[in-house]
């Protein structure tokens, strides 16, 4: 558990806000599983925005460059932390493992 | 897509241009010149253009992306030839000048140094022009080649 | 994830037809003073939208009505449309080629060609690091 708070989630440098810190420190009591589930989703749900925002500047439907960048990065960063949160979760898994009983 | 094919049809347009400054600047330095080997004086002379496909498979990529007229839409350019200009220049009175005829008079080159300078300043121009596609085509092609990095 | 998903697919799309409209750009502005040249104009914004919302090209309607392109499958045949630029009056070497506007439309083109390169390397990038970091 100790492992899991250690790792400070970043805080939203950006309007759009990176729900990934509420999913890291608040998220509902239900153990290792449950927080990575959340980190899960919610990389996923700013992956698919990235997504969207990519396609509506291509196709000419937003003229909003950086908006679709931020969008980007945010995707990127989100990822890292959910990569990051699974890495600790599946090492603390595996100490927990060694113990001797 | 042939991105050597745009810099092709850019460098096209550059030859072109810069022959023409050749042209012009022939003219503005024979402005005076009422004397040539072959009798007469200086004829300006100019350049015309054509549009010219310039070689290559994209013909091929932009059928398969485009409807529509417009295989010309890939040409570049060419000079077609140089031609003289016929139009009679003035003629001043000058009975000491060396070139003049019996009467006095002598055939003036048909050099209007203004026009000429206009259009030398519409062919550095269109050589600018020229050169920032050249960048512009080489920036893409480098932004693409990012896509690996 | 697939590896290429609809967005990557809307991005390549946008290369080969911003590249194709760079093409033509670059050739009216070499022929800024060619007598009698008629600049011409690709546009394709309208097909690739209707592509990337799954409408499929516009050729399919002709088979059937209610045929809609597999989200995906139009955007590989996304087709655009070569026309003459409107001219006004023409100038007296009947040369209709609008230089400023060449130059703003190329500055602009590259520019969403540029972003568009850049961003496909940013997702690569990121399907990298995902394959790299899984242990």
């Amino acid at each position: 558990m100790d492992q899991i708070k250690a790792i400070t989630p970043p805080t939203p440098a950006f309007g759009g806000g990176v729900g990934l810190s509420q999913a890291a420190a608040g998220a509902p009591s239900g153990g290792f599983l449950d927080t990575l589930q959340h980190a899960i989703s919610k990389a996923n749900d700013i992956q698919l925005e990235a997504s969207q925002a990519t396609e509506a500047l291509m196709t000419g439907q937003t003229q909003n460059v950086h908006q679709t960048m931020v969008a980007l990065q945010e995707a990127d960063v989100s990822f890292q932390l959910m990569m990051q949160i699974r890495n600790k979760l599946v090492s603390a898994y595996e100490d927990i493992q060694r113990m001797q009983i | 897509m042939e991105m050597s094919d745009s810099m092709a049809v850019s460098v096209s347009a550059l030859d072109a241009q810069r022959q023409r400054l050749n042209v012009i600047s022939s003219n503005l330095a024979n402005a005076q010149s009422t004397h040539t080997p072959g009798g007469g004086p200086y004829k300006r002379r100019d350049v015309v253009f054509q549009s010219t496909p310039v070689a290559g498979p994209f013909q091929r990529t932009l059928r398969q992306l485009a409807t529509g007229p417009g295989a010309h839409a890939l040409d570049g350019v060419k000079v077609l030839r140089v031609q003289e200009d016929s139009k009679p220049g003035q003629v001043i009175y000058d009975p000491r000048h060396p070139d003049a005829d019996k009467k006095g008079f002598v055939k003036m080159p048909n050099v209007n140094v203004m026009e000429e300078m206009v259009n030398m300043i519409g062919a550095s121009r269109s050589y600018e022009a020229n050169v920032q596609a050249i960048n512009a085509s080489r920036a893409m092609k480098s932004k693409a080649l990012e896509i690996g990095r | 994830m697939t590896l290429f998903d609809h967005t990557m697919q809307v991005l390549n799309s946008t290369l080969d037809l911003r590249g194709a409209r760079h093409r033509v750009i670059v050739s009216n502005i070499a022929n800024e003073e060619t007598p009698g040249y008629r600049a011409t104009d690709f546009n394709f914004l309208d097909s690739l939208q209707a592509a990337q919302r799954g409408q499929g090209p516009v050729t399919l309607a002709v088979t059937q009505g209610k045929h809609f392109g597999i989200r995906g499958e139009g955007l590989q045949r996304v087709v655009g449309k070569l026309s003459d630029v409107p001219a006004g009056d023409l100038p007296l070497d009947a040369n209709s080629v609008n230089i400023e506007l060449e130059m703003a439309k190329m500055s602009d083109n590259a520019g969403a060609y540029n972003g568009a390169a850049t961003i496909m390397a940013i997702r690569f990038r990121q399907l990298m690091g995902a394959i790299r970091d899984a242990r």
